[in-house]
């Protein structure tokens, strides 16, 4: 008795949407969409990774590419951010005590970019006032008495010992290089012929009294170095206490304004304090040697420039015009784009830098709010994603140089105070990433407790075409197309339907579908159309199609041509056709049939797979092979010998196969072969089997059918044509147009299959049998002609196993035992 | 300048080195007036006869000046020094007057400095020297060899003292005699440099003074000079040297042999003032 499988009706090959379902006549009719459609789940959990204010707690969202992981942060982010309070500003200023080392200064936001100003023009102001204090009379007044005061401190003892050598008419004399007494007379130095001629005893009086007088000028010359010093400092003390008189009013107006910012007025305590130290460099050109001396790098022109460089306010995060908390996407996550750098300028071949050359990175700018980076884009870039790290742990931005931190270059440096850091990292990406980084980082876990897992389809019913029809409206008006017929929006959530792989559900992958309603825009432009109508979308689906078919029409032609041998009518012996998808990528895949073919032979009981033999069948087809040699082992020869030797190969295959798609494909093919019937070449089929034999679900199911439906087109369909799918493969079904139409007129079939009973009595048309209450199959039947098969192969080994003798006897009870 | 005018003719200018600061701008000041004049320069370096003297004695020792170290003094190593610092005073009097295009020569004599200085001076038309040399005090405000120059030739005498720029405004002493005119005219002819004199004028009362002013006016009429005025009165005397300190003046021109003004006076104001000093005779 033979059970037979009706094909599929027309409606179980596609479902459509219904147009009563759209409750509108265009998509300008509706109001726009305040949610993500179809990602509940991920939506509630960026809710709470965002809302939540606990260290650890960043978020990452994960999802294939296009499924709006950064439309859905970025929507949530710009509802919430405005609403925060927006974070202080971050400015560096210089450190008066290390200059290696610039201070970080935090400012009410807004408030840098005035301090920098009101810095700025300090200095200008000093410009003027500095030399102005130092250039008034009473200033030169005092610095000439203090000069005199050292002159007649000199000159007073120099002259005190001269006039006293001179009662004893003794000169003191300066010669070219100092000074000398000499005796006198006449006022003229005593000249030497007159000397010798005095007595022994008077010259031994002048030589000595010369003597005592230079000793005391030896002892007045020696303290000279110290009125010296005496007389800088009080010069010095002068000098600082004009500066600080001349700035104190402006640096008071200052004071003020800051009262409250404890920081700022330390650090105006350390301008002042540098100002009056280096208050020539305030003054003209002459003392530019001196702020040289003191280590300012002074080049002619610049000089100036770079001196007051000093004073300068190096706002990093400047908040002035941010509305609530900052939201940041850093496009190229690299180190230095991430952390900020230090930047250096050249100087005779020399690198040099200071605390002005400090530039922001991503983490200031999102510090106080939020960061969002693509987690592959971080990964790629060198030293990233551990400095990210670093910084969320510390919970500080520190810049750092690269090259220095590993020694590849040495110039001079910066240590940067590092700035407190408090951000919510939101990393984008795919789901193998966060796997990996799950389980191969210890610290991913700990830093990114919060997984927001995006969807890549939705549940398919009426509020979710609906919610599609909202979407495809904002779409459109985002993007400025032309608003959607209800009909093309109907023709849009079917294809999407189609893009997830399955009838119930639509697909969440909104960059196919946002691509699809510019083109089919495109189409309407092309046609004139005001709105676009459910045929330019099906232009836009025809025309990606056939821009992506090179490959499969160059397929299809080479089966056509018979350089690819694939039969669509008569019958053979162990050859089917199976079905294989290729993909070109995620918008690109068709199918293709593909001629499976399987030979028997005595043997010790294998099937020897051919792909898996010569290493181009992946372990998944190996298993599949494996599991139906299981399924025919247990079935066929349970109790006796398994004394066959098969072969399985995908005739004309000449890259790798992988998937367990075509074993029930196989497995028709073997039992063909076994027992010696033909399958016909009209139909193709797919899905995988069990040990059990029941036909189990297969993916592409679309894309198969659809190949082999387009080679029968192109041949003629003879009406005997059609495809063996599993049955659970029914609800994934939205096939093409014209498949349904061939169906429709009864010239294609797609027939679901649950057992491989059913498939080998549809591609055989004879009856697989079922085991009567002896445990035999129906000696007709496809089964009893295999069980048939093997018990002949079996008893042939046993016959070539025996010695002759030996086998005599056994072939005589044999004969015996065949007449119970 | 009026051809008329009794000229003060000044064919050569005699300039004292010593190496110090003072005759250094007095060698500037005379490279500038020897420009302007086209006059012929005369640099002289006198090795002091004290100081070579000085070496010879046997107990002779020299304390260095930046160091105050006792060293022995000998003839060789004085003259070395000496001969150096004549060789560095012609070099630095070759180079202005080369800058200056002025023609030059220089020599080196051995003697008492001022009489040495004197006897070469009669040679020249204008004696350029600073106020202090090579002196131990500081407090001196002209040196003896300069009140010399000032009290003994007959000469003018140029006093430099450094760091005072001759394009400051010139500072003329007027008191209506003949050598007040003279003076007038030297003063007139350096003022063109900037085009600005000073005058102050010594008049016994407000009319005298008036009367004076008047008559510079008229005199220098043609000269396109810009002429500010200033009235003492024989009261302000004692404090003419502070009246000339506030003016800011640059070079002062007066005349002490032919004026109305005592040339004891003349002497005290040119020993007060710390400022470079151009006495006309």
């Amino acid at each position: 008795m033979m059970a037979t499988v009706t094909p599929l009706s027309v409606d179980a090959l596609y479902r459509r949407c219904e147009l009563n379902q759209l409750p509108f006549e265009t998509t300008a009719e509706l109001p726009p969409l305040d949610e993500i459609i179809g990602q509940e789940r991920a939506v509630e959990a960026i809710q709470f990774g965002i809302g939540i204010h606990h260290d650890g707690f960043n978020l990452f969202a994960l999802g294939p590419n296009g499924t709006g992981k950064y439309t859905a942060v970025a929507q949530f982010l710009n509802q919430k951010a405005p609403t925060e309070t927006p974070p202080d500003d971050w400015c560096y200023v210089n450190n008066f005590d290390q200059t290696h080392k610039p201070q970080a200064l935090r400012l009410p936001g807004g408030q840098a970019t005035i301090l920098r100003d009101k810095m700025k023009r300090l200095i200008e102001d000093l410009l003027t006032i500095i030399p102005g204090a130092f250039d008034s009379d009473e200033y030169q007044a005092q610095q000439k008495t203090i000069e005199e005061e050292f002159k007649e401190r000199q000159t007073q003892a120099l002259e005190e010992l001269s006039e006293a050598a001179l009662t004893k008419h003794i000169a003191l004399i300066r010669t070219p290089s100092g000074f000398a007494f000499a005796p006198l007379k006449e006022g003229e130095v005593l000249k030497p012929e007159e000397f010798v001629k005095l007595p022994q005893q008077e010259q031994q009086i002048i030589e000595n009294e010369v003597k005592n007088l230079q000793e005391t000028l030896q002892r007045i010359m020696e303290q000279v170095p110290q009125w010296q010093r005496e007389r800088q400092n009080k010069l010095k003390q002068l000098n600082h206490e004009v500066a600080r008189y001349a700035i104190t009013p402006l640096l008071a107006e200052m004071r003020q304004t800051y009262a409250e910012q404890t920081a700022v007025l330390t650090y105006l305590d350390a301008v002042e304090k540098d100002i009056i130290e280096n208050f020539g460099q305030f003054l003209a050109d002459t003392e530019s040697a001196e702020s040289e001396a003191n280590g300012l790098h002074s080049d002619e022109g610049s000089s100036k420039k770079q001196t007051f460089q000093r004073y300068q306010v190096n706002v990093m995060v400047d908040h002035s015009e941010t509305q609530g908390a900052p939201v940041v996407y850093e496009d190229k996550p690299a180190y230095l784009n991430l952390m900020g750098r230090i930047e250096h300028f050249s100087q005779m071949g020399n690198l040099f830098t200071n605390f002005t050359l400090i530039k922001p990175g991503s983490l200031h700018r999102a510090n106080g709010g939020y960061l969002i980076l693509d987690c592959r884009r971080l990964l790629l870039e060198p030293y990233a994603w551990e400095a990210l790290k670093q910084a969320l742990r510390a919970k500080q931005i520190s810049i750092e140089s690269l090259g220095q931190l590993y020694s590849l270059v040495s110039t001079v440096t910066l240590e940067p105070e590092p700035i407190p850091l408090n951000v919510k990292v939101i990393l984008l990406g795919e789901r193998q990433l966060y796997y990996l980084l799950t389980q191969y980082d210890p610290d991913f876990g700990e830093l990114f407790k919060v997984a927001a897992d995006f969807e890549d389809q939705m549940a398919r019913d009426e509020g979710s075409h609906l919610a599609y029809a909202h979407l495809i409206g904002d779409l459109a008006r985002k993007e400025n197309l032309k608003h959607f017929q209800k009909t093309a929006v109907a023709r849009i959530i079917e294809h999407s339907a189609r893009l997830s792989g399955d009838a119930s559900k639509l697909t969440t992958h909104m960059q196919s579908i946002s691509d699809l309603l510019r083109e089919a825009d495109y189409w309407a432009e092309q046609d004139a159309h005001e709105l676009v109508t459910v045929v330019d979308v099906q232009k836009a689906l025809d025309a990606q199609l056939h821009r992506a078919g090179r490959i499969r029409e160059q397929i299809q032609e080479s089966m056509l041509r018979e350089t690819l041998l694939i039969d669509t009518d008569g019958a053979q012996v162990g050859q089917i056709n199976g079905l294989a998808v290729y993909s070109l990528g995620p918008q690109n895949s068709f199918g293709k049939p593909s001629r499976i073919t399987a030979r028997v032979r005595l043997g010790k009981g294998e099937v020897i797979d051919i792909e898996r033999q010569v290493e181009m069948g992946g372990p998944i087809h190996s298993k599949g092979v494996m599991i139906l040699a299981g399924f025919l082992g247990a079935r066929y020869a349970g109790e006796r010998p398994f004394s066959l030797s098969a072969t399985l190969v995908f005739e004309q295959s000449y890259g790798g196969i992988d998937g367990d798609s075509a074993s029930s494909a196989e497995l028709y093919a073997l039992l063909s072969a076994l027992a010696d019937v033909p399958i016909k070449q009209s139909l193709a089929v797919t899905g995988s089997v069990n040990q059990h034999g029941q036909v189990q679900a297969i993916g592409g199911v679309n894309e198969k059918i659809e190949g082999f439906f387009d080679l029968c087109t192109a041949r003629g369909l003879s009406g005997t044509q059609g495809v063996l799918i599993p049955q659970a493969n029914v609800r994934h079904l939205m096939l093409r147009q014209d498949v349904i139409e061939a169906v429709r007129a009864g010239q294609f079939a797609i027939y679901p299959i649950s057992h491989i009973d059913e498939g080998i009595e549809l591609l055989t048309g004879i009856p697989a049998g079922a085991l009567n209450n002896k445990g035999n199959y129906p000696p007709k039947s496809i089964n009893g002609r295999v069980t048939t098969r093997l018990i002949t192969f079996a008893e042939k080994q046993r016959a070539f196993a025996t010695p002759p003798a030996k086998q005599k006897k056994q072939e005589k009870r044999r004969e015996g035992a065949g007449n119970e | 300048m009026n051809e008329k005018r009794n000229r003060l003719i000044i064919q050569r200018i005699l300039v004292a080195l010593d190496g110090s600061p003072h005759s250094q701008s007095a060698l500037e000041a005379a490279v500038n007036l020897a420009g302007l004049l086209n006059a012929e320069l005369i640099g002289v370096f006198v090795e002091d006869i004290n100081l070579l003297r000085l070496a010879q004695l046997p107990f002779a020792h020299e304390i260095q000046a930046h160091t105050a170290v006792s060293e022995k003094l000998n003839m060789d190593r004085m003259k070395r020094q000496l001969r150096l610092q004549a060789q560095q005073a012609e070099e630095n009097l070759a180079q202005l007057a080369q800058q200056h295009t002025v023609s030059y020569s220089f020599r080196i004599m051995r003697g008492p400095v001022s009489a040495e200085l004197l006897a070469a001076a009669l040679e020249a038309d204008l004696l350029a020297l600073g106020r202090i040399s090579r002196s131990v005090s500081r407090k001196t405000r002209l040196g003896s060899t300069a009140r010399t120059a000032v009290n003994q030739t007959t000469h003018p005498v140029l006093l430099m003292s450094p760091n005072v720029a001759l394009d400051r405004p010139i500072l003329l002493v007027y008191d209506g005699s003949a050598g007040a005119n003279k003076a007038l005219d030297v003063a007139a002819y350096l003022a063109q440099g900037n085009g600005r004199l000073q005058v102050l004028l010594w008049a016994d009362n407000k009319q005298q003074a008036t009367d004076y002013q008047h008559a510079i006016t008229q005199t220098l009429q043609t000269e396109n000079l810009k002429l500010e005025f200033r009235y003492l009165t024989p009261a302000d005397s004692a404090n003419l040297a502070y009246i000339m300190k506030l003016s800011g003046m640059g070079l002062m021109v007066l005349n002490d042999t032919d004026s109305r003004l005592p040339a004891a006076t003349i002497h005290t104001l040119v020993e007060e003032l710390d400022h470079p000093v151009l006495l006309v005779r």
